[in-house]
């Protein structure tokens, strides 16, 4: 059996920064790190299905673990996404956020995927392939304040991903979260 | 954080159902299995974790859940020895804040979600360990 390296030169619970539509502009550029704490607390109770789905779905890869290339010659295919491909963006999530009473800052990009990675019980590879139904994928990122900003930081880097949920969806072709008009503040693209 | 932690997923390292706290998400959650999860939400504090099915409810989310262990919880933790907090505690005392509104509101549905969110609580003992508390305080 054919396999890649371990890593591929990636650290499986520390993927590299991502790029994605500005939500302001969604023909410019922006650079999102993902957030140590989600990776790691997930990590820490060996829930491993958002990790993959991070991999997958974000980072636009397979996640850098032992025979991964195994799914990769899966009859179903994988939905393999960037933010690049989102149908919408969001900002304002309704609810306490950290510092922020009402969670007005906080960006949802909105995926499609068809085909998602969980966790598998096999010893070969501990992902499998799951279709989706009628869900879309909601990523969230918490932007970088301004405070926060290091003077070598690079000027691209405009947030953390601090998580991602698949919810139920509403409407096809795009599918958007369930009453996404009550659930967020504002639709900007 | 531990470099154990840092190494390849093993099949012999078993999902063990826990509550968590996501520290840059400010939010508790509890599954109980490592599955596909469709996330719910049910109002600006609780979201109802289903399978892929959406017909079986295998956890939920609990959203600002800093200032709700700030407002409510902070008692109850010291009475524990700052070794837990039951999740039952931390959706009652949230329920009580907002029961009025939804039964004045008629929200049978937000009601009926709080209701299985507890039961789930209650019935699988979920508690949210000291160690992730602080991250919380």
């Amino acid at each position: 059996m054919t396999t890649l390296p371990f890593g591929n030169g990636r650290h499986w619970l520390k993927p590299p920064a991502v790029k994605a539509p500005s939500p302001e502009n969604k023909a410019e550029a922006v650079l999102y790190t993902i957030a140590d704490d989600y990776m790691y607390t997930l990590r820490a109770v060996h829930r491993l299905s958002p990790i993959f789905q991070i991999w997958a779905h974000v980072v636009g890869e397979p996640p850098p673990i032992n025979n991964i290339s195994r799914i990769e010659r899966s009859p179903v295919k994988v939905s393999v996404t960037t933010l690049s491909d989102s149908v919408a963006c969001f900002r304002g999530v309704k609810r306490p956020y950290t510092d922020e009473k009402d969670g007005s800052s906080i960006l949802i990009y909105v995926l499609n995927p068809a085909v998602t990675l969980v966790r598998d019980t096999n010893m070969v590879c501990l992902a499998k392939a799951a279709k989706l139904g009628n869900v879309a994928l909601t990523v969230q990122v918490r932007p970088v304040k301004e405070v926060d900003l290091q003077p070598d930081r690079n000027p691209l880097h405009q947030g953390v991903i601090t998580r991602l949920e698949f919810v139920p969806g509403e409407s096809t072709n795009p599918v958007l979260p369930q009453r996404h008009g009550d659930r967020y503040d504002t639709r900007l693209w | 954080m531990a470099h154990d932690l840092d190494r390849e997923p093993s099949s012999s390292q078993h999902y063990v159902p826990q509550a968590v706290y996501f520290t840059d998400s400010d939010c508790v959650e509890y599954v109980r299995e490592d599955a596909l999860s469709i996330y719910d939400r049910i109002d600006d504090f609780l979201t109802l974790i289903w399978d892929e099915t959406h017909l079986v409810l295998v956890g939920f989310k609990l959203k600002g859940f800093k200032y709700v262990f700030d407002a409510h919880l902070k008692p109850l933790f010291k009475l524990n020895d700052e070794q837990f907090i039951n999740l039952v505690s931390a959706i009652e005392a949230h329920f009580t804040a907002v029961g009025n509104e939804i039964f004045a509101r008629g929200e049978r549905a937000r009601a009926d979600a709080y209701k299985a969110a507890l039961k789930l609580a209650a019935n699988e003992n979920v508690r949210l360990s000291g160690a992730m508390l602080k991250m919380a305080a």
